[in-house]
């Protein structure tokens, strides 16, 4: 009696495990939270979309403007090109799932200026040839489609004026496309 | 008939017990090692290999930061390991990195921001108050207006402090426990919480 008493109990154990490991496994790939996939980019023709607590349920610094800019198989790589502001700023490129796939900030180019093609590692020198594109700075991914998160500081009234400008300045388009 | 019974119940219970604990993990920051600095807990979107840490990224519908951004700290307790009430009034006082942009962010658990006219929810290193050579911060938070640096907790039902430094440095290398403030207790709404 015992020894089927514990066996039951073994037997829970298992599949309370099995779950718990494919819960975990499975929650980003079928997270409803995902990062930005709710967002409607078919407006965007070009620009960034912005973002806060309003239109997408990311965990987002409120001190900043966000915008997403999305890309895909569709669009291949992107080019984000504009002039940034002079406070703090930062580039994200994001899986779907929210999970950080590499990073640029303000300390890693110099000038404002900014020229930069974001695209998975293999398609980025073919874009690059194909649209006769010289040197310029590129964000490899190794993945196909994703969100490339733009933070800008508005912090205070003149942080956020200035954010805005850059903002409205920026480009996000698909790299093949010019 | 006993047997199959038992099959099934076995099975709910495995599989209730295992969605149980998986949520409870996930929400948990300090289970799976996660670092912690005091009461403050580094949240790493960006540890890919964690399949906790990518659970959670996920739930938290992403927006963290990357290494050459900066380091993200929460809190949900306050200094002597209670949890924080919305209902209780706190202040966050202590030094912060010198030298770093910084930003301090009151919501709930799910991330929901604090409702207030104002839309103050929370402070930066360039409009907090700071005071004394180490120039400390005293940022009070609560549902009744203080003196000072203050932002208003209404319409949130949960507490979540989220310090966000933005410095590759301090991601490389996470500040001290003596650099960063603590949240103590003021008091609590009479009968709002115990």
């Amino acid at each position: 009696m015992i020894d089927t008493g514990l066996r039951w109990f073994a037997a829970t154990l298992c599949i309370a495990g099995l779950t718990h490991i494919g819960a975990i496994l499975l929650t980003p790939s079928h997270s409803r939270d995902l990062a930005f996939t709710g967002i409607d980019f078919s407006t965007a023709d070009g620009t960034l979309v912005r973002v806060d607590n309003s239109n997408t349920s990311a965990d987002l610094d409120p001190a900043f403007l966000n915008a997403v800019c999305r890309f895909d198989e569709d669009t291949g790589p992107v080019r984000l090109t504009g002039t940034m502001p002079g406070t703090y700023w930062s580039i994200a490129a994001m899986s779907d799932d929210g999970r950080i796939l590499s990073t640029l900030s303000r300390e890693d180019l110099r000038g404002s200026d900014i020229d930069l093609m974001i695209g998975r590692t293999a398609t980025l020198d073919a874009a690059r040839q194909s649209a006769g594109l010289g040197s310029l700075d590129t964000m490899s991914l190794p993945v196909d489609q994703g969100f490339v998160l733009l933070r800008l500081f508005a912090g205070g009234l003149d942080d956020r004026s200035l954010a805005q400008e850059a903002f409205e300045g920026l480009e996000c388009r698909p790299a093949l496309s010019e | 008939m006993f047997a199959t019974l038992r099959l099934i119940l076995v099975t709910l219970g495995g599989v209730l017990l295992g969605l149980g604990s998986a949520w409870w993990a996930v929400g948990n920051v300090h289970l799976d090692g996660a670092q912690t600095i005091g009461q403050w807990s580094v949240l790493e979107d960006n540890a890919k290999a964690n399949p906790y840490e990518a659970a959670r990224a996920a739930r938290r519908g992403g927006g963290g930061l990357g290494p050459s951004e900066g380091i993200e700290l929460i809190t949900e307790v306050s200094a002597d390991n209670k949890p924080l009430q919305a209902a209780c009034a706190y202040l966050v006082s202590g030094p912060m990195p010198q030298g770093v942009l910084w930003t301090l962010t009151v919501s709930d658990r799910d991330g929901h921001l604090p409702s207030n006219p104002a839309r103050r929810f929370g402070f930066t290193s360039l409009d907090a108050m700071a005071f004394g050579a180490a120039r400390q911060v005293r940022i009070s938070l609560g549902r009744e207006v203080r003196p000072g640096d203050f932002v208003a907790t209404t319409g949130l039902s949960s507490l979540r402090l989220t310090l966000r430094l933005y410095s590759p440095t301090l991601a490389a290398r996470a500040p001290g426990r003596d650099q960063l403030p603590s949240v103590t207790s003021l008091g609590c709404d009479q009968g709002a919480a115990s």
